[in-house]
């Protein structure tokens, strides 16, 4: 069919305004995606710093026989846990009142030894249960 | 033109995002090398010690109810509480990374429905826990020590907990409850026992080797005390 010459002239003009269309949509959607892209590998960074400040040291460095160490605030506790060199007896505690402490099962060999259960509102504690003076010694726990 | 200067400003907005997320976290590395003391002296064992020995637990491959239990959040965030945020430990403390498979010598266990995780580090420990109590990394024990126990309050209502980790030649193990022997259940490298209550009075753990030999060690259980 012959298209008159007019009518061509328009198709060609709707052809050109289309792939424009999509090569400008196109443009467009690749910084979009980039940033997109970009602002997932932020968020996951500082939701790792985050995950990274979440954990509190409360002691590091020697331990006399009997010392306890404790954090200073009531904080609720995904777990409280030390590192020392194994065969010594340690116990690790929570305290909600701030006047008694309930203490974890004492362990000796196990390093690090990790008290999984979680305290709502408690202060942690850590405990060289041995005969000893034992380093190095630290004792971590976590902070909103 | 509009749209254009638009997307421009995108890409260095992202840019700069980029730039200073990557600062942050590599100046967050960057303290966790400063932070980290030197090599520092370490107290010896007071007693002999030797290794733990071969752990059976881990041959063969996981089950698929191995496998579903080790994926389990709560069994993730156990064994995330080992190693997270060790930046401030002294290195000659830590455990090192999990190499291997985790495995799960005893699962279904007591009031809570526990199970006992278990896996390999790059240095040579074994890393283990029960869910929602305790965990560690042994790599030594005394000489004639055969198991690890830990016991305690589980501080959910239920019964005393007394388990832990076993070498690999204990073949039973029983626990001393109100004076009288009560068997634990024994898996790979690992025994679990729980009490009807907290009140139950717990002495000690007896563990019987593939050689007939008995070994007793006693428990100590913690309490509640006043703070100092």
């Amino acid at each position: 069919m012959q298209i008159p010459p007019t009518a061509r002239a328009f198709r060609r003009r709707c052809l050109s305004i289309d792939r424009f269309r999509v090569a400008d949509a196109r443009l467009s959607r690749a910084p979009r995606m980039t940033f997109i892209l970009v602002a997932l590998v932020a968020a996951s960074l500082v939701f790792a710093a985050a995950a990274f400040a979440a954990i509190s040291t409360y002691h590091n460095g020697g331990m006399v026989s009997g010392q306890i160490e404790s954090t200073c605030c009531f904080y609720s506790r995904d777990f409280n846990r030390v590192y020392r060199p194994g065969g010594y007896v340690f116990q690790l505690g929570y305290s909600a009142d701030g006047q008694t402490i309930s203490w974890a099962a004492p362990n000796t060999w196990d390093n690090p030894f990790v008290d999984q259960r979680n305290a709502t509102s408690a202060i942690a504690f850590c405990n060289n249960y041995s005969s000893y003076f034992v380093t190095p010694v630290t004792c971590q726990t976590t902070v909103p | 033109m509009f749209r254009r200067v638009s997307e421009r400003r995108i890409l260095k907005l992202s840019m700069l995002v980029t730039v200073i997320a990557t600062i942050g976290a590599g100046a967050g590395i960057g303290m966790g090398a400063v932070l980290r003391p030197e090599k520092s002296l370490v107290t010896p064992p007071p007693v002999p010690v030797n290794d733990i020995g071969t752990v059976s637990a881990f041959d063969g491959t996981p089950s698929a109810e191995e496998r579903a239990i080790a994926r389990h959040a709560k069994v993730q965030e156990d064994m995330a509480a080992i190693t997270a945020g060790t930046e401030v430990v002294p290195d000659e403390l830590l455990p090192g990374d999990r190499v291997g498979p985790v495995r799960v010598p005893l699962a279904h266990l007591g009031d809570a429905d526990r199970a006992i995780w278990m896996y390999r580090t790059t240095r040579g420990k074994v890393c283990y826990g029960l869910v929602d109590f305790t965990a560690g990394c042994v790599q030594q024990l005394p000489v004639a020590q055969v198991v690890s126990p830990a016991a305690g309050d589980p501080g959910d209502g239920g019964g005393t907990i007394v388990w832990g980790f076993a070498r690999d030649n204990v073949r039973s193990v029983n626990i001393i409850v109100n004076g009288e022997p009560q068997p634990a259940v024994v898996g790979r490298n690992a025994f679990f026992y729980q009490a009807s209550s907290t009140a139950a009075r717990i002495s000690a753990v007896v563990a019987t080797t593939a050689g007939g030999a008995r070994v007793t060690l006693p428990v100590t259980l913690a309490e509640a005390t006043a703070e100092q």
